[in-house]
């Protein structure tokens, strides 16, 4: 065997060592911190979703969606609830000393974010009852500032006719008014629901 | 001139090579110390090794914490976040309506107002300058979908349209000037335009006359 000079031994122990640090290095350590590298990328998203989440489910939140879906699903519900607006009509008739003679509501009419219902409302009553009947189907639902304020349906009232004053001060009137349901996608438009006509008479 | 080395060979090769003091390294030395400082580092490695290993596995476990508190939440706040999606839509919508609808309580107290106390309407025909169709415009039916997506949606809000309708009212007044009297009080209101008179006919036992008006609505500010 070749005796090796002082210089070579110590160049060869030199790479020896460098040898050994490089792959423990690339092998073991540099794996383990790019690993580390990752699953803090991945914590810190997690923890991003987290706090949004929790913040969303506190109580205050929570109450507040759930107060704000509600006032919309009265204004705007899922499907027509036509008794619900009879019940409405009648009380509206009540307050405003108006006597609802017919309420005919026709079929649903699909349109963009909500089905309209159109509804031909007749009924007797005196011209400043007549505005507040008006008045109370506007209040019932709207929006302001971006918050829904719901008391009932979303109504729209496309035509109004009346005539026949007598002495007693009391007219006929005819209203061409629109509740409406919501729909997030358009779909066909039913032809079995809404076409019902009611007779509804309410207290003077 | 060429210059001539004249010293012996083994002196020429001694001058050649100095020394340096690795030359008088031991090497059995060398490699022993290197050996030795090769498993220094491997320990080292090791140690750092371990450490780092440790450090994956408590963020592994801090990670698996977060996922578990994420996942009991989930289901509560997805339901959370469609409600909110479910009411932005259901918004607007309402926003929609409720920008372009008539404001007619307003509009008939108005026509009080502007009547004159010694007149009368008898009749009254009034339609909104914007109809309710191109207010939430009609859609092309589609299929319905069972997507639990399809709650998500939202609607864009629309500007308001606009348009212009007719007004047809009758009535009686005291007179050819009370009827005048009526006309100029109509053309005060600021959304009524054109304000026309159709017919004025006396009663027949001259107690005053009867009057049709005709006038075109814009929407109301």
């Amino acid at each position: 065997m070749t005796k090796i000079n002082g210089l070579t031994a110590l160049v060869l122990s030199a790479l020896a060592v460098v040898v050994v640090a490089a792959i423990g290095w690339f092998m073991l350590i540099s794996p383990q911190r790019t690993k580390a590298d990752q699953l803090d990328t991945q914590r810190a998203a997690v923890d991003t979703e987290l706090s949004a989440d929790r913040v969303l489910v506190s109580k205050p939140s929570e109450t507040k969606t759930k107060a704000t879906l509600a006032a919309a699903k009265r204004a705007l519900p899922d499907d027509p609830q036509v008794s619900e607006i009879l019940r409405q009509l009648a009380g509206f008739a009540a307050t405003s000393r108006t006597e609802l003679d017919s309420i005919t509501p026709a079929a649903a009419v699909a349109g963009t974010g909500a089905q309209t219902i159109p509804i031909s409302l007749q009924f007797r009553g005196r011209y400043f009852g007549l505005q507040q009947l008006l008045r109370l189907l506007r209040t019932s639902a709207s929006s302001t500032g971006g918050k829904i304020t719901a008391t009932g349906r979303l109504y729209t009232v496309d035509q109004i006719t009346f005539g026949g004053a007598g002495d007693d001060g009391v007219i006929a009137a005819t209203i061409k008014l629109n509740a409406f349901v919501y729909s997030p996608a358009p779909i066909v438009p039913s032809t079995t629901d809404g076409t019902t006509t009611a007779t509804a008479a309410a207290a003077p | 001139m060429q210059a001539v080395n004249l010293l012996p060979d083994e002196h020429k090769i001694r001058a050649k090579k100095r020394s340096t003091p690795a030359d008088n390294l031991d090497s059995r030395k060398t490699l022993r110390t290197g050996g030795l400082a090769a498993v220094a580092v491997v320990v080292l490695l090791g140690a750092l090794y371990g450490y780092q290993r440790n450090v994956v596995n408590s963020k592994k476990s801090a990670l698996a914490k977060d996922q578990a508190a994420l996942a009991a939440i989930k289901p509560k706040a997805d339901a959370i976040k469609a409600a909110q999606a479910s009411s932005a839509a259901r918004l607007s919508v309402i926003s929609n309506v409720t920008a372009s609808r008539m404001n007619w309580d307003n509009a008939l107290k108005v026509f009080a107002h502007v009547v004159p106390t010694d007149s009368f309407l008898s009749s009254l025909s009034f339609e909104a300058p914007v109809q309710t169709a191109s207010i939430v415009t009609p859609a092309a039916p589609t299929t319905p979908t069972t997507d639990s997506t399809a709650s998500t949606a939202t609607v864009t809000p629309a500007a308001p349209p606009s348009g212009t309708s007719t007004l047809t009212v009758a009535g009686t007044a005291p007179g050819t000037v009370g009827v005048a009297r009526v006309l100029d009080r109509f053309a005060l209101v600021p959304w009524l335009s054109n304000v026309t008179l159709t017919s004025a006919t006396r009663f027949a036992d001259g107690a005053g006359d009867s009057f049709n008006i005709t006038a075109t609505v814009s929407q109301e500010p």
